[in-house]
């Protein structure tokens, strides 16, 4: 048999779990599917991250398919920030491709206790914007939302700043093979002021750029294997799918807390692995 | 036409690039990997004429090399995958650059050159 049903089943459930998960928290769900391939099926680094790269494409075309419905995603602010993240793109994928597997696994988990620590701290804050400091001339926008029943304005401050730091959200993003919406979302949150829920959608439209890009240089130097990417589109697909139709009846707390202990976990792991040590 | 009006426009016309575009990628990877997991050999192997390409393409673009190696049925599914961006930028260049505001093409005109130079030239 080519492709193996148990081996096609354990790939399409981490998969979905991966997109399940990146759709409920705005991530990629690259996170997941990087180290659970090189981890679970020992699949080599950059395979994983080639891998990853197609599934966080579907994840986010899937998602923005949503957002941009619900008009939250600024397509301006969307091409700013693209012009700096595919470069970035390109470089961060041409690095991961230079430099040792080990090296790419010590980064990967610094990344994942990263975003770990930046989940943590955004559980614990709560959003207020206001219509009155909307400056009329800046590349402004406005959002329907539904818990206070209001349309939000608001205006973009930092534009040069946040194109410089969306460029090396591209590196990392290239580097790691993920998404990068731990990274692009903080960007356009607390740097260009942008709210919350918009800067998740723009960023769901953002990655799915980056992550083209990056499947692209990926691809030019062979790295694509169709038993390992089939599972991991279809799986991501479907995580993609049932995560915004569950996700007002999930406990986003709770949720949070166990993925923050999976990704401290996963970071030791790859940490451990990167150092060439074993977990006794 | 006002900017509004012309911003809903792009983004009907995205909606509609990512429902086809994802629809028929996933069809056709569900197809192959239906047709590698039971060998139905008509639809996993190459067509015929796809060999013909496959040996004239000894001194192409990396790129199309690799991706000519990959069973058919998964190609044309990973294109309409990848088709979605490339639309996409194409169609967000040409309204920034008949609206109003034609600052916001100087920042979409660079990606649309920078995917060209990936695609066909050398990165």
């Amino acid at each position: 048999m080519v492709l193996e049903t148990v081996y096609f089943l354990s790939v399409l459930i981490l998969s979905s779990f991966a997109g399940l998960i990146g759709s409920l928290l705005g991530l990629g769900g690259g996170f997941i599917i990087v180290p659970g391939l090189n981890l679970l099926f020992d699949i080599p680094i950059h395979l994983a991250i080639a891998t990853s790269f197609l599934g966080v494409l579907v994840t986010s075309n899937s998602s923005s398919l949503i957002y941009i419905k619900n008009r939250m995603t600024n397509i301006r602010l969307a091409s700013m920030l693209e012009s700096g993240a595919i470069v970035g793109t390109i470089i961060g994928a041409s690095i991961s491709l230079a430099i040792d597997k080990n090296l790419i696994s010590i980064i990967f988990s610094i990344a994942l206790f990263y975003t770990a620590y930046s989940m943590n701290k955004k559980k614990n804050r709560v959003e207020h914007y206001n219509n009155k400091s909307v400056s009329k001339t800046e590349l402004n926008g406005k959002y329907f939302e539904i818990s206070q029943n209001k349309t939000i304005e608001y205006s973009i401050k930092n534009i040069k700043k946040g194109i410089s730091f969306s460029f090396f959200g591209g590196i990392f993003s290239g580097l790691l093979g993920i998404g990068g919406g731990a990274i692009f979302v903080p960007i356009m949150n607390k740097i260009m002021g942008v709210p919350l829920k918009v800067s998740i959608a723009t960023s769901s439209f953002i990655i799915g750029m980056t992550s083209f890009i990056g499947a692209l240089v990926f691809l030019k130097y062979g790295f694509f294997d169709p038993v390992l990417a089939a599972p991991t589109i279809i799986g991501m697909f479907i995580g993609a799918q049932i995560g915004p139709r569950i996700n007002q009846y999930i406990k986003k707390d709770l949720l949070l807390k166990i993925f923050i202990g999976v990704l401290i976990y996963i970071a030791i792991r790859m940490l451990l692995n990167g150092l060439q040590l074993k977990l006794i | 036409m006002s900017e509004d009006y012309n911003m809903r426009k792009l983004e009907n016309a995205i909606l509609n690039v990512i429902k086809v575009g994802l629809s028929l990628a996933i069809i056709f990877v569900i197809s192959w990997s239906v047709s590698a997991i039971y060998e139905l050999n008509y639809i996993r192997f190459d067509f015929q004429y796809f060999n013909l390409i496959k040996e004239s393409c000894n001194s192409c673009h990396p790129l199309f090399q690799n991706i000519i190696n990959i069973p058919i049925i998964f190609t044309i599914g990973l294109w309409f995958l990848f088709l979605i961006p490339i639309i996409r930028i194409i169609l967000v260049t040409l309204t920034f650059c008949f609206s109003e505001k034609k600052i916001y093409a100087l920042y979409s005109v660079p990606i649309l050159i920078i995917f060209i130079i990936v695609i066909v030239g050398g990165i």
